[in-house]
């Protein structure tokens, strides 16, 4: 499997919420690519498409014009059952609020992705435990999420978003609901995953701190990409931080 | 998972729960207790038939049921005797009488004369005296059960049946009557005392086969015998009888419809509980569908909540069925449950709480996945 096959492609990408004449052109041709092995940030002020575009990336959303590729798979045109099972095998999401399961244990939330895809459960439980170990959280598998600090949460909802192996990881403000320190455990677990793994991590945020954490920054106002800095060759830990405006 | 899911979203909730399992508690015993008075019923008017050792009956032409009939002339008794292939028959008087009540008042009575040598549709579930001693003038039995409403407190009471002395000789134990006018037994030859019946005349004629002799073609020769009667097997006539007293009189249908209502409450609240339940946990239902879970995966969540509630609420209903039936063992209405009844019911319990998931199943159909990103 070549690079290119592991990276996200958005082209000209638009999309537009309600009817096309009064409808919100929420993106107006968004083009950018994300690789393996970097962790890319995308920012821009609150309505201005962020979000929109982290559903096409995670083919939650087809775009109305333009093309989003994941790992060589292009989303438009794709049935609703096709693009599950997209992101089944590609895609781990980590979201504001964990979108955790109150009454699972964390081995238990961690293990879902697996028993949707009918894995047995023994085999299911030592790999969510496995898991849980290598994100240091070995000693609170069987704790339920209510249980646990709001940076735990989010390295349970992490380790989950991991389970399948995915290509690609998306976080919606990760950090947002955490203070600094925590914040700066996850960011951490989300940069070695991009950088030893290999992985495609595309980071949505407001918080200024993650700056000089991630590898590229990517601002988008008003639907457009109003600066892309070139992507960085792969698997190059380089620390890209460029701030505009 | 699915399941450890359902059950953890149930008992998240043990308020919601327990009055879930209280909804199709009270919803299966009311289905319980119509399907097993239904069956009470079915067994009780065919009690007299299928208790009466005959493989067939004479009966006037266009009975209904085996408490109204009209009369056979004598010939027809001599016309059974002559058939080929009739081991025994007998003359049986059942009518309608009244009894006098020793404190004042009357009783709708249903008098069996049977043939004591014979034997043929007697009493059954003899619990103290003996069929023997009916044989006797004056002598009748009856149930235990309706000891009491008759005014009869044991053997040796003096009773007057259609303006006649009547003297009781014993009693049965569970020989319901479906008409609430008890069955009194007693010999043919008395019967036609308390009767406006003439002496040779019957109600019925009932006939065993010789053994080894096939039935239908004994019921064909004996119609061709006695061609002003209807030649029945006891099992036909007691069919007859019980779709007769079931269905024509309406009791089916009301208890048919009881059972209906009792179904209707567990959809309607077990629905209500899963709708509400779904609708709490929508936001994690997006979440498994953002992570990749098909309608398939959602759904089993809320069919096996379902499923459980169902289980569990059958469990616990049918103990309180078994018991109902066994306090009303005394009881004139027979509340009887057999074991395909009751599997029939835990058939029934779950497609109810299936049905009830349906609408719960189809607010999963609407969760929209990008809900997760907001
Ligand atoms: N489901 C929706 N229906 C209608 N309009 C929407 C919907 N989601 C987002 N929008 C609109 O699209 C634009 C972009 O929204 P969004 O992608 O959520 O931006 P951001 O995440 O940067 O705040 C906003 O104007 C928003 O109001
Ligand atoms: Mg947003």
């Amino acid at each position: 499997m070549s690079e290119a096959d592991r990276s996200i492609r958005v082209e000209a990408a638009e999309l537009r919420y309600g009817r096309a004449d009064t409808g919100t052109h929420a993106l107006r041709g968004v083009s950018l690519q994300a690789m393996p092995g970097e962790v890319l940030m995308i920012r821009g002020p609150s309505g201005s498409g962020k979000t929109t575009l982290l559903q096409l990336m995670g083919a939650l959303k087809t775009p109305d014009k333009g093309m989003v590729s994941i790992c060589g798979e292009t989303t438009g045109g794709c049935s609703a059952a096709a693009l599950r099972s997209l992101r089944l095998r590609r895609i781990g999401f980590v979201f504001q609020f964990f979108n955790l399961f109150p009454t699972l244990s964390a081995w238990e939330n961690v293990a879902i992705p697996l028993d949707i895809r009918g894995v047995p459960r023994q085999d299911s439980e030592r790999a969510a435990r496995a898991m849980l170990e290598e994100v240091g959280l070995g000693d609170r598998a069987d704790f339920k999420p209510g249980q646990l600090s709001g940076g735990q949460r989010q390295r349970v909802a992490v380790a989950r978003a991991l389970m399948n192996e995915p290509d690609v990881i998306l976080a919606d403000e990760p950090t947002a609901a955490l203070d600094g320190v925590n914040g700066a455990i996850v960011i951490a677990a989300l940069r070695r995953l991009a950088h030893r793994k290999g992985r495609v991590v595309v980071v949505v945020s407001h918080d200024q701190r993650l700056q000089d954490q991630v590898d590229r920054c990517i601002t988008i106002e008003d639907g457009l990409v109003v600066a892309t800095p070139a992507p960085p060759a792969p698997f190059s830990p380089r620390r890209v931080s460029e701030s505009i405006g | 998972m699915t399941t450890l899911i359902a059950w953890r979203n149930l008992i998240h909730d043990p308020v919601r729960f327990a009055a879930t399992l209280i909804g199709i508690i009270f919803s299966v015993v009311l289905m319980a207790v119509q399907a097993g008075m239904l069956l009470g019923f079915a067994e009780t008017t065919t009690g007299l038939v299928r208790q009466s050792r005959a493989n067939i009956w004479l009966v006037p032409r266009g009975t209904t049921n085996v408490d109204q009939s009209a009369i056979l002339p004598q010939r027809t008794y001599f016309q059974a005797l002559k058939t080929a292939g009739v081991a025994e028959a007998a003359r049986h008087i059942v009518r309608f009488v009244s009894w006098r009540l020793p404190r004042g008042g009357s009783q709708l009575v249903i008098v069996v004369g049977f043939d004591p040598v014979s034997g043929l549709a007697g009493p059954w579930n003899v619990v103290e005296g003996s069929v023997a001693a009916l044989s006797a003038p004056h002598m009748v039995m009856i149930d235990r059960l309706y000891a009491a409403k008759l005014g009869v407190r044991a053997i040796g009471d003096s009773v007057e049946i259609s303006g006649r002395r009547a003297i009781v000789a014993g009693f049965t134990q569970g020989a319901r009557t479906f008409t609430q006018a008890p069955y009194v037994f007693t010999s043919y030859a008395n019967a036609l005392r308390y009767t406006e019946v003439l002496d040779g005349d019957a109600s019925y004629v009932l006939v065993r086969a010789q053994p080894g002799i096939a039935l239908a073609p004994l019921v064909a020769r004996l119609q061709a015998a006695a061609p002003n009667t209807d030649v029945m097997t006891a099992e036909a006539f007691a069919a007859k009888t019980r779709d007769y007293w079931i269905f024509t009189t309406g009791a089916g249908s009301a208890l048919i419809m009881g059972a209906s209502l009792g179904a209707l409450v567990g959809i309607v609240i077990v629905a209500q509980t899963l709708y509400a339940a779904t609708l709490e946990r929508i936001g994690e239902y997006a979440t498994l569908a953002a992570i990749g879970a098909g309608h398939g995966y959602l759904s089993a969540i809320v069919i096996k909540q379902a499923l459980i509630c169902g289980a569990a609420g059958y469990g616990i209903a049918a103990l309180v069925a078994l018991s109902i039936a066994f306090a009303a063992r005394g009881a004139p209405a027979a509340i009887l449950f057999t074991p395909s009844a009751l599997g029939l019911l835990a058939v029934a319990a779950l497609l109810m709480c299936c049905l009830s998931a349906l609408i719960a199943i189809r607010k999963l159909s609407t969760i929209d996945p990008t809900s997760v990103f907001r």
